[in-house]
């Protein structure tokens, strides 16, 4: 078994992080922006931006599952 | 054991050993507590409704001593009033009273004098009359007829008087 | 032994003592055992908190009551009406994840050598305070207990033709993307618990190695701490909205 190119595909399916860093990142700016401009809905807004991040943080987590089913899964030769 | 694989009984422990810690947990946190405070808030609640029912008794209560200290007020008043009215009726009446007996006294007093006074002029009358006559025919004498004399002197005294 | 070797070892569960069932040895893991202590922490705390309730708080009785008013208001907040019911399993839950999440930060505590003297059994010594979180079989049935949950309390609240009938509104078309939701949501909250803590383990641990000594201890803020706590707060958080959503 080549166990590099098992780490290498891990090491690809963890490129799903990304994705999710960008994505939590536009959140959270413009969450920022929100509160900035309307401080009393602060609270609502901490809200929506957690649900988003959480939503857009799985597809980080899937990838670490995948590298993780890659690197721990004992495939068939 | 190896990572990442499933093993059943784990999953099994797992799960009642969660079933075993909600219960105990409802049983000696959350329910305890909730309903302590459940307790508290209606005991505070009955607390100030109690409070409140109170405060409106002693209100009405109030009201009702007021009112009855008001009418107390106005019937005092109006006995002072009463009485004033009376007194002073009463003090007209004896001042009139008073006036008019001093009035008929006066009125008496003077009728009393004016005939005192008739009386007076009229004895005064004959007693100068007799003198007149006594003191003439003490000068005329006997020449004189006593009823002619006597005439005479009246109708002199009448002019006199008159005069 | 090697880095990878050590990271495997320490991020994969071990058995400390087994028994024998109908002629299969089962091993009771580290994950049941550190469950097992965190259990106990929670039962003695929750006892310490509640004894002899008084009219007027005090500092312990504040705790527990802030505690349980803010789960109350948290749950009225995403659940509505019929939220009181949820409020011992949320609270249950996030005082188990956020201890569980944590608990690493307990690791000067003897607990493994301990248990070695105490009860002789040289698994013991293995034995480490690690997040049990991070071992699949225990996200895996949390995430379940979650969605079981989810499903009963709508049937228990808007009877069986209510729920059947949430399927296919508003059209029919999405009936197998509702059947599918079940697992995906099952799928993503255990995954998300399980890949955060597991992640922020590994992270720990390769600090750990690289540099023994205070680094660890500002990278524990984060990520013991902060991301324990907000995974925990994240999957009572997420259970409350599909809870809140079954039973509208």
């Amino acid at each position: 078994m080549e166990t590099g190119l098992f780490a290498i595909a891990a090491g690809i399916a963890v490129l799903t992080g990304f994705g999710a860093g960008i994505g939590i990142g536009i959140a959270t700016s413009r969450a920022a922006e929100g509160v900035s401009r309307q401080p009393e809905a602060a609270g609502k807004i901490t809200t929506i931006t957690l649900i988003g991040s959480v939503l857009a943080e799985a597809t980080a987590i899937y990838g670490l599952v995948v590298a993780l089913i890659i690197l721990f899964v004992k495939w068939p030769a | 054991m190896k990572f990442f694989s499933f093993y059943i009984p784990t999953v099994v422990f797992s799960a009642i050993n969660l079933l075993v810690l909600y219960m105990i947990m409802k049983k000696i946190l959350f329910t305890p507590i909730i309903n302590f405070v459940e307790n508290r808030k209606k005991l505070i609640k009955d607390s100030l409704d109690h409070a409140e029912h109170q405060k409106n008794e002693a209100e009405a209560l109030r009201k009702d001593y007021e009112e009855q200290l008001k009418a107390a007020r106005m019937a005092a008043e109006k006995i002072v009033e009463d009485s004033r009215v009376k007194a002073e009726k009463q003090h007209e009446l004896l001042t009139q009273v008073a006036r008019q007996e001093a009035e008929e006294i006066l009125v008496k007093a003077q009728e009393e004098i004016q005939i005192k006074k008739e009386q007076m002029l009229k004895e005064l009358k004959a007693e100068v009359a007799g003198l007149a006559l006594a003191a003439a025919s003490k000068v005329i004498e006997a020449n004189m007829d006593n009823d002619k004399n006597r005439r005479l002197v009246d109708k002199f005294l009448d002019e006199a008087g008159a005069a | 032994m090697n880095l990878s070797e050590e990271l495997t070892i320490a991020m994969s569960p071990h058995g400390l003592f087994g028994f024998k069932i109908f002629g299969m040895e089962i091993f009771v893991t580290d994950t049941i055992f550190l469950m097992w202590i965190i259990m106990a922490i929670m039962i003695i705390l929750a006892m310490l908190l509640t004894r002899n309730l008084k009219l007027v708080p005090d500092g312990k009785q504040n705790a527990a009551e802030a505690f349980v008013e803010f789960m109350q208001k948290f749950s009225k907040d995403n659940m509505g009406h019929h939220s009181k019911h949820f409020v011992p399993y949320l609270g249950t839950l996030v005082l188990f994840l956020a201890v569980s999440n944590t608990i690493s930060i307990f690791n000067i505590l003897p607990v493994g050598s301990l248990m070695k003297t105490i009860t002789g059994n040289e698994a013991f010594g293995e034995l480490v305070l690690r997040p049990p979180t991070k071992d699949i079989n225990l996200t895996v049935i949390l995430a379940l207990i979650s969605i079981i949950l989810v499903i009963f309390s709508s049937i228990r609240f808007k009877g069986v033709k209510g729920w059947l009938q949430y399927h296919v509104e508003p059209s029919v078309i999405l009936l197998p993307f509702k059947i599918m939701d079940y697992f995906v949501r099952t799928l993503s909250l255990s995954m998300r618990l399980f890949g955060n803590i597991l992640g922020s383990f590994i992270l720990m641990e390769l600090v750990f190695a690289v540099m023994p000594a205070f680094v660890p201890a500002v990278f524990s803020i984060y990520f013991d701490l902060f991301d324990g706590f907000l995974q925990a707060y994240v999957f009572v958080f997420l259970t409350s909205l599909y809870i809140g959503e079954a039973i509208e």
